[in-house]
């Protein structure tokens, strides 16, 4: 994993760096600052570790199933005895051993990779761009906007998670998008408490009085004043949002919601957990638990680094 | 003048930085006494605030007291464990007003109730005793005695501060200590406020360790002052000699920075630029840099404290030109360019 | 525009919030609470003026500025900039009124958005009005607010930047577009004093350079010296005083100005400067209906001039009043702690408890009368009685009177029907030193 993280980092910096040299893009002021939020810290010594977990992930996401050894739904038997290999423990064909149904771990772990990472790119980027958008209008706006939005943030408060995932799949199906969608229709909420909160402050910031007061128009004070500086708390939820996604995705897969035939590693678990095996046949179901907890942390703690950087730090995806 | 209260002796507090040792104070010296307001004065970054923090054992964790010794009452504290501090010490000895902490009371406790767990921290003392002696605290800042169990929100803005003064005062501190109490209020509400310290003043003997950047307040109401600028104290001694004959020219100029209503068109003074951050020994005059009289030896060492010798025993000062730099200030001489670096001839005050 | 048309004047002007209005008065249709936070301000600024507004906070001055700037509506009255009332601006005038009226605000650490350099929050406003040739105008700037080189600021954040230099960008960018009029909110207060006085001398010598007039807004009177030739002095929403600043720090005339006036330290130990005797903060400025709004906490309320009071007894009756028309007598509290279930104990607490100072005769009699009231649980005629007897002229909306030549106070001790009464009344010599002008003055009544 060092070695991939090194060459992530070399790449991105170097990424980063052409970037900045192409004259106008590098130089407008939302892009300059993101990149220059993710430079600092890549410079920060946990942050770029945590960043190149992600990345690393990520790459298994893009890569993973290349990489895999044995088909997906391929069962195995054993040469000798011509008997189905039911959650044997790991061996040099199959390190990290198989499951119940006799399919590889490793395989089905690399391939999951792209599901999970989907999960939470999905999820996380849903719970981001809703709330953000509802929070910093209802924030900045004000109003009767401001009552509207917030009432039917309320409101979605209100909507239990599960049965409404239930009903949305009535109308979708059973179905790994759907599932996703059910996530980042109902957890944006949180965001937009907060990022609403958040953006009250900011408006009331001298420099923000400024700007109006010199003449700013309401696109301009939102681009250049409220949105980098929410940013760091967008971000941060956004790393929530991407640890929610993939845990609850899973769940959801638990209860039929989503579709178990797509093996993310949530469902991996499921799958374990199912079977009976779970606690005997821990090479089947650690895997899976140990990256999601790294995925979910890797992001929390990257937000973390993100909003905790000084000034340098942050813009957004959403601004740019 | 009676026995020290409270004496610091020679104190240096550094804070351990990534990139080495910041020192705060360096070897800072004075001694407060029995029924004495003590005033600290100096801008933001002299580290007035991190040697009242030392006295109380409040310094943050990256912090610490590398030599030099403060002594209460005889007994050396700088060494006391957090534990022994609260238990013997704070409150009861030595109180403290934080920053800021005149304009809030938590509004959701009654006065009463904050009071009591002041006092079960630091005190054996029964609860009723605790009430007990709020309530006469309450009458000595004229209060009414029954509204000790009020909320903070059913005072006024006047009463609440006045209540503050009071959680500060019950447990009959020798010494309180104030930071910056009345920072960020407005005229009317200081005035208020130090009416009641100054009655405190004559009504129990108390003395006070009053830390602020406005020396108009210190020499309004306090005996004493020392005035420090990035670590050092550059001047200490009565209010009335330091401020009929300052000698340090950071001590001078600082004073001639302040506005004084009587003169409303006198030229302000204006000290270029701001105190230093400073790593390691500060071996040297830390205003060196800012100061129009710099001379090669102020960089040679950190200047001794000396008597000022003009009858006030307690007023010295830090300063190798101390004999001649006020007095070429008042004659509006151009200081000396002897290529030091002093950077900039400061506007000079027209002092009448 | 000609010669001797102010650049702004203020008419009138009336910024009143909307209180909360709960359930209760929604289903009760009652009116909501008015907030007036500015109540009838009126004031002209000529080409090249400065003028100060001074007072304690929560007296509206902010709000003033607030709406000046064009972040608050105007509930009533006008701002007439270089002949055009705001009330008529279209779009276009609007565009130019923001171009030409720049604000400087209090806090330095928060005045500069942290993500933008020096150069991005000055370019800031020339982007607004499209207005090209950026950088050099930047770089010039810089150079008059003395940040040079121009090279070590311009790429530097917020954070780089001490409080005094945030400052001197805060003052570059309202300076930038060229304006007619600045309005700063306290830019001094929060910078340490040795950059106080060169941020101060600064700003004076660009209004002077610039051409540009100024609204300096600040609680501090100690330094308006160096900033503004007049001062108006502002309580509760409505200018109480105003003259040219060195006469008014000499001799305040109105109670208020005197109180914030002493209240300032003075930094001389062998100086023995007398405290203020004002007690309180102002209170919120909600339905607060006719009267001097000073009058609750007024150390030289005018008492009746057929009565022989104390002027410190006066003062707690009058206070003890207000308490009672605003239900703030904690009666029940005083109840427990009496214990006896008598009237005349609990009479005798309540008077300990907000009367310091001796009354005799009729006054203790109308007092213990009022109290017996109170007792009873009959507080409309605790104050009624009260009321007939020390009903003050405070209690009618002081005019603002020419006590001298540009020197306006809104006062009763300097209106001429008072004159009289406060030779009469005795207890209040404020009147004394203001000169034979005051009596000749005629009132300009502001308010009605
Ligand atoms: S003259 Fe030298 S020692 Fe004295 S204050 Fe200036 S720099 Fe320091
Ligand atoms: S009108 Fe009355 S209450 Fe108001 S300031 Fe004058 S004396 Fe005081």
């Amino acid at each position: 994993m060092d070695i991939a993280k090194k060459v992530s980092d070399n790449a991105l910096v170097r990424a980063i760096s052409d970037q900045s040299r192409v004259k106008n893009v590098g130089d407008n002021y939302i892009v300059r600052n993101l990149w220059g939020g993710i430079r600092s810290m890549v410079n920060d010594r946990m942050t770029a570790f945590y960043f190149g977990i992600l990345v690393t992930i990520l790459l298994m996401g893009v890569f993973g199933p290349m990489l895999a050894p044995y088909g997906v739904e391929e069962i195995h038997f054993d040469p000798q005895t011509g008997q189905m290999l039911r959650a044997e423990p790991p061996s040099l064909a199959h390190p990290l051993g198989t499951t119940f149904n006799g399919y590889d771990v490793l395989t089905r772990l690399l391939i999951g990779a792209r599901p999970t990472v989907l999960t939470g790119i999905i999820g996380g980027g849903m719970i981001l761009s809703i709330g953000t958008a509802i929070g910093v209008t209802a924030g900045y706006v004000g109003g009767r906007t401001e009552t509207l939005l917030m009432r039917f943030t309320d409101f979605v408060y209100g909507v239990p998670l599960i049965p409404f995932g239930i009903v949305l799949i009535t109308f979708l199906g059973v179905g790994f998008i759907p599932s996703i969608m059910v996530i980042g229709l109902i957890l944006w909420r949180g965001a937009a408490r907060v990022i609403r909160a958040q953006t009250l402050k900011v408006k009331q910031y001298p420099f923000v009085q400024v700007a109006k007061a010199s003449g700013a128009s309401t696109p301009h004070i939102i681009f250049k004043h409220i949105l980098p500086n929410v940013a760091p708390m967008a971000v941060f939820f956004l790393s929530l949002g991407v640890g929610y996604a993939i845990m609850l995705q899973a769940s959801l897969t638990f209860l039929g919601v989503a579709d178990p035939f797509i093996p993310s590693w949530g469902v991996m678990i499921r799958n374990a957990f199912n079977s009976g095996y779970m606690s005997t046949a821990w090479w089947w179901s650690a895997p899976p638990g140990l990256l999601i907890a790294i995925t979910v942390l890797a992001t929390f703690m990257f937000g973390r680094g993100y909003e905790g950087g000084d000034s340098e730090t942050a813009n957004n995806a959403i601004a740019a | 003048m009676s026995e020290p209260l409270l004496e610091v002796d020679d104190l240096t507090v550094q804070y351990e930085t990534d990139d080495g040792m910041l020192t705060a104070t360096s070897n800072a010296s004075f001694s407060i006494s029995e029924g004495e307001f003590f005033g600290l004065a100096g801008e933001s970054g002299s580290g007035k605030s991190t040697l009242a923090k030392a006295i109380i054992g409040g310094l943050d964790d990256n912090g610490q007291v590398s030599s030099g010794t403060i002594t209460y009452r005889g007994e050396e504290i700088q060494d006391l464990s957090d534990k022994e501090l609260s238990q013997r010490i704070r409150w009861k000895e030595i109180s403290w007003i934080p920053q800021g902490a005149m304009s809030s009371l938590d509004p959701l406790q009654r006065v009463s109730e904050q009071a009591l767990e002041i006092g079960n921290v630091h005190t054996d003392l029964p609860d009723e005793e605790i009430r007990d002696k709020l309530k006469e605290t309450f009458d000595i800042v004229g209060l009414q005695e029954s509204r000790i169990d009020d909320y903070p929100h059913q005072f006024s803005g006047g009463m609440q501060q006045r209540a503050i003064i009071a959680l500060a005062l019950f447990l009959e501190p020798e010494l309180v200590i104030a930071d910056e109490p009345t920072t960020a209020l407005d005229v009317i509400m200081q005035d208020q406020i130090f009416t009641y310290l100054d009655r405190l003043k004559d009504e129990l003997d108390i003395s006070l360790l009053l830390i602020t950047h406005d020396i108009s307040v210190i020499f309004e109401s306090c005996d004493s002052v020392a005035i420090m600028h990035a670590s050092q104290i550059a001047e200490r001694g009565t209010t009335d000699a330091v401020h009929a004959n300052p000698r340090h020219p950071y001590a001078f100029m600082f004073k001639e920075a302040f506005p004084d209503i009587r003169e409303p068109k006198r030229e302000l003074e204006v000290i270029e630029g701001h105190p230093p951050e400073l790593m390691g020994e500060v071996d040297f005059c830390s205003f060196a840099d800012r100061c129009p009289w710099a001379a090669p030896e102020c960089r040679e060492g950190a200047p001794p404290t000396e008597s000022v010798e003009d009858g006030d025993p307690s007023h010295v000062t830090a300063c190798v030109r101390k004999e001649e730099a006020y007095e070429m200030y008042r004659s509006d001489a151009s200081p000396i360019d002897d290529g030091s670096g002093a950077q900039s001839i400061a506007q000079m005050g027209e002092v009448d | 525009m000609s010669a001797n048309q102010p650049v702004l004047e203020i008419k009138n002007l009336k910024k009143y919030f909307e209180g909360n209005t709960d359930i209760v008065d929604m289903i009760m249709r009652r009116e909501p609470s008015q907030i007036q936070a500015v109540d009838g301000v009126s004031m002209t600024l000529q080409e090249n003026e400065s003028v100060a507004v001074i007072g304690e906070s929560g007296c509206g001055k902010s709000t003033l500025l607030r709406t000046l700037i064009g972040l608050h509506d105007i509930s009533a009255g006008d701002i007439v900039y270089k002949g055009t009332p705001v009330s008529e601006f279209d779009k276009a005038d609007w565009k130019e009124y923001r171009r030409n009226v720049q604000v400087i605000f209090q806090d330095p650490f928060n005045s500069l958005n942290p993500k933008m350099t020096v150069r991005e929050s000055l370019a800031e406003p020339l982007d607004i009005h499209g207005i090209g040739n950026k950088e050099e105008r930047v770089r010039e700037v810089l150079e008059q607010v003395e940040l040079q080189p121009a090279e070590k600021y311009l790429d530097r954040k917020p954070t780089n930047l001490s409080g005094g230099e945030k400052q001197r960008v805060s003052i570059g960018r309202a300076l930038i577009l060229d304006p007619d009029v600045i309005l700063a909110d306290e830019p001094v207060s929060m910078l340490d004093v040795s950059t106080q006085a060169a941020v101060l001398t600064k700003m004076k010598e660009l209004i002077n350079d610039f051409d540009v007039s100024m609204i300096y807004i600040s609680h501090d009177l100690s330094t308006v010296s160096y900033i503004a030739e007049t001062v108006k002095v502002m309580y509760l929403g409505r200018f109480v005083e105003s003259a040219r600043t060195k006469r008014l720090l000499e001799d305040p005339k109105h109670p208020y100005t005197e109180a914030l006036v002493s209240a300032i330290p003075v930094p001389d130990p062998t100086y023995d400067r007398e405290r203020t005797e004002m007690s309180g903060a102002p209170r919120d400025p909600i339905d607060i209906g006719e009267g001097c709004r000073f009058r609750d906490r007024c150390p030289e309320v005018i008492p009746p001039d057929d009565i022989e009071i104390d002027q410190q007894a006066y003062r707690e009756i009058m206070s003890f009043r207000e308490f009672l028309e605003r239900e703030e007598v904690g009666l029940e509290r005083i109840e427990k702690i009496v214990e006896v279930n008598e009237r005349s104990a609990l009479v005798d607490a309540v008077q300990r408890e907000y009367f310091d100072h001796e009354l005799t005769g009729k006054n203790e009699s109308t007092l213990r009368s009022a109290l017996t009231s109170l007792a009873d649980g009959n507080e409309d005629l605790a104050i009624e009685r009260l009321r007939e007897r020390f009903e003050s002229v405070c209690e009618t909306t002081p005019p603002e009177v020419e006590a001298e030549p540009e020197w306006h106070v809104a006062c009763h001790h300097h209106t001429e029907i008072d004159r009289t009464t406060v030779a009469g009344g005795g207890g209040t010599d404020a009147t004394g030193d203001s000169g034979s002008d005051a009596t000749g003055s005629v009132a300009h009544a502001e308010h009605q």
